[in-house]
């Protein structure tokens, strides 16, 4: 008994190394983490990096171009812009973190009861993902944010409501295929509960694909929070977020360079180390897809 | 075949009826009415003239069934704000703009992303084939409106070659489109390498080249066709985005597209107005995927439409 254990954790061991190998191979996997480990890292301590709170404006100051006591210049009411942009990426991070929470417990859920049950309840499942997809996910959070008037909270609810369609179809997809597979025919014979065959045998089994797709879901929702602050319908003043910054700055796109320049830059970079992150885990995952 | 058609059409008819009963109840959810009694308070009396005059008076229920008999009609009702109009024709004069810039990009997203992928998946593991992979992971990442305000900083601003913003001439067509394609073009670059890759080591392929067919036969006849039925489930619903347009787009270049009808319909309580362009978008996209799905049996005859599938 012994030794079959030992060689299980073996395999499990090698696996593993196998998998850090393959990541690590990938320079833009690599790149991608340092990224995410920064953005994170400035999400979670921004107030003591920030040289400034994000709200303490001076009207004195207004609109600087980059000098050393302002290294990204000021804002149209004298605040600091890198305090604002460190600040504005906590508030991010905190959405993106937030919304997968949401939709990852909605689309794990519903996914498992159709994927797993089947029959009558499938049926239901599969009607709600109709016609959740009948309509982008973006207009319906945009369409909340009418409804529930604008703070951040209300952006992690409404992108989260609104975007659980991917996670439910893959999870309901996965359940499909293992259901039918030896393992868990076997662990049924032996007379295993539902529950137990649900998340002890085939869940962990799933766990890999959703770690992949909320590499690539992270940033999509960076960009929709974004982009809702951008059309002014996502966190209100004086609580900053790229988008509003981006948007803020097309007025003063003539004479102010610095405003659109950097929070633009910034989302760009927070969104390809997420991406690149779940590229590597993809290919580190299943290096037969090759992508 | 004919059938299963029927029986879609069906469904998606079932799927709108749905949205459009969601959708009109929490239409009636959000806070406040159509008219801005922040700064014109409505008195008691006036204020219920008003709500008769729109049929607001009346009970949920009751309004939507008469939503409902007007849509068999296809009538969606006027707008509330600008009362001339009828909420068709608001979408009609939005349409124009949206459709342009929109079909201009598909356009270009298909001329641009398919050739371009196909050549990185021929040369695979090359420079070249690199240099594309990560130019359209890139462009798939950064977020269109980002794109746009680097367009506008440094085409319109610093070299001064296009308009800003703005609308009327075929300048004002090229930094929207350039930033909107960006990411449907990597999108479809990046989905065709694989797709090609991936049908390019099947044994039919070998087959096809052990019986001595020449190479381009091979590549375009064979791999290309294959490779094309997984590009179709990624461009159809794509095809609906695009042609509702980027709202982002149209907001940062001042384009009057229907785009913005989203945003402003749903700030002015416009009832019949979010009706209309949500419903509208839903029966786009219900659309495109009933399409996709008969493309499929068209470019992968193996795949059997039934009932049962969804």
């Amino acid at each position: 008994m012994t030794s079959l254990k030992e060689a299980e954790e073996k395999g499990q061991k090698r696996r593993k190394a196998n998998f850090m190998w393959r990541f690590r191979r990938n320079k833009l996997a690599v790149i991608g983490l340092g990224i995410v480990a920064v953005c994170i890292f400035i999400a979670i301590f921004a107030n003591f990096l920030a040289p400034t709170s994000y709200d303490v404006g001076n009207l004195v100051e207004a609109r600087e171009p980059p000098s050393w006591s302002h290294i990204f210049g000021t804002d149209a009411v004298g605040r600091d812009y890198l305090s604002r942009m460190l600040y504005a990426t906590r508030t991010s991070i905190i959405v993106a973190l937030g919304v997968q929470v949401i939709t990852l417990s909605i689309g794990i859920s519903l996914g498992t009861l159709g994927g797993y049950l089947g029959g009558w309840v499938d049926q239901i499942v599969v009607r709600i993902i109709e016609i959740a997809t009948g309509i982008p996910a973006l207009l319906i959070a945009m369409f909340i944010m009418g409804l529930l008037g604008h703070s951040m909270w209300n952006v992690i609810f409404a992108l989260g409501i609104s975007g659980w369609v991917v996670e439910t179809r893959i999870t309901r997809g996965q359940f499909l295929a293992f259901k039918e597979r030896e393992f868990v025919i076997a662990a049924q014979a032996i007379g295993a509960s539902r529950f137990r065959v649900a998340f002890r045998h085939i869940f962990p089994n799933v766990v890999p694909i959703l770690a992949v797709l909320l590499a690539f879901q992270i940033p999509a929702v960076i960009f929709n929070e974004a982009g809702l602050s951008f059309l002014g319908l996502g966190i209100d003043e004086p609580v900053p977020s790229l988008g509003k910054m981006i948007s803020t700055s097309l007025g003063y796109v003539r004479t102010y360079w610095h405003m659109g320049l950097f929070p633009s830059l910034m989302i760009a970079i927070i969104t390809m180390g997420f991406t690149f992150v779940g590229d590597g885990l993809r290919d580190a995952l299943d290096p037969t897809m090759n992508r | 075949m004919i059938r299963y058609s029927l029986g879609r059409l069906l469904g998606l008819i079932g799927s709108v009826l749905i949205i459009s009963l969601i959708l009109f109840i929490a239409v009636r959810w959000l806070p406040g009415t159509p008219w801005n009694e922040a700064e014109i308070p409505l008195q008691g009396a006036a204020k219920e003239n008003m709500m008769r005059k729109y049929g607001l008076d009346q009970p949920v229920h009751v309004q939507y069934a008469k939503y409902l008999w007007n849509l068999l009609h296809l009538d969606l009702g006027n707008s509330f704000i600008y009362k001339t109009d009828t909420v068709w024709q608001t979408i009609a004069r939005g349409w124009p703009a949206t459709a342009k810039i929109g079909s201009v990009t598909l356009l270009i997203a298909f001329s641009i992303g398919i050739p371009v992928g196909i050549i990185a998946a021929l040369r695979q593991n090359s420079l070249l084939d690199y240099t594309v992979t990560f130019l359209a992971t890139t462009g798939i990442t950064v977020p269109n409106f980002a794109v746009a305000v680097w367009l506008v900083m440094f085409v319109s601003v610093k070299m001064d070659l296009l308009p800003t913003q703005g609308w009327g001439t075929w300048q004002h067509m090229v930094l929207p489109v350039v930033a909107y394609s960006l990411a449907p073009t990597s999108l479809i670059a990046r989905f065709t390498r694989v797709s090609m890759l991936e049908a390019m080591r099947s044994d039919y392929i070998r087959t096809a080249r052990a019986k001595g067919l020449a190479e381009p036969v091979v590549v375009l006849r064979h791999v290309f066709k294959n490779a094309l039925i997984p590009i179709i489930t990624l461009v159809g619903p794509l095809i609906p985005n695009l042609m509702t347009g980027s709202i982002f787009i149209e907001n940062t270049f001042g384009i009057p597209g229907i785009g913005r009808h989203f945003v402003t319909s749903i700030f002015d309580r416009d009832y019949p107005v979010i009706m209309g362009v949500f419903m509208l978008v839903a029966v786009l996209f219900g659309l495109t995927y009933f399409i996709s799905d008969i493309l499929y049996t068209w470019a992968d005859p193996r795949v059997r439409l039934t009932d049962r599938k969804t």
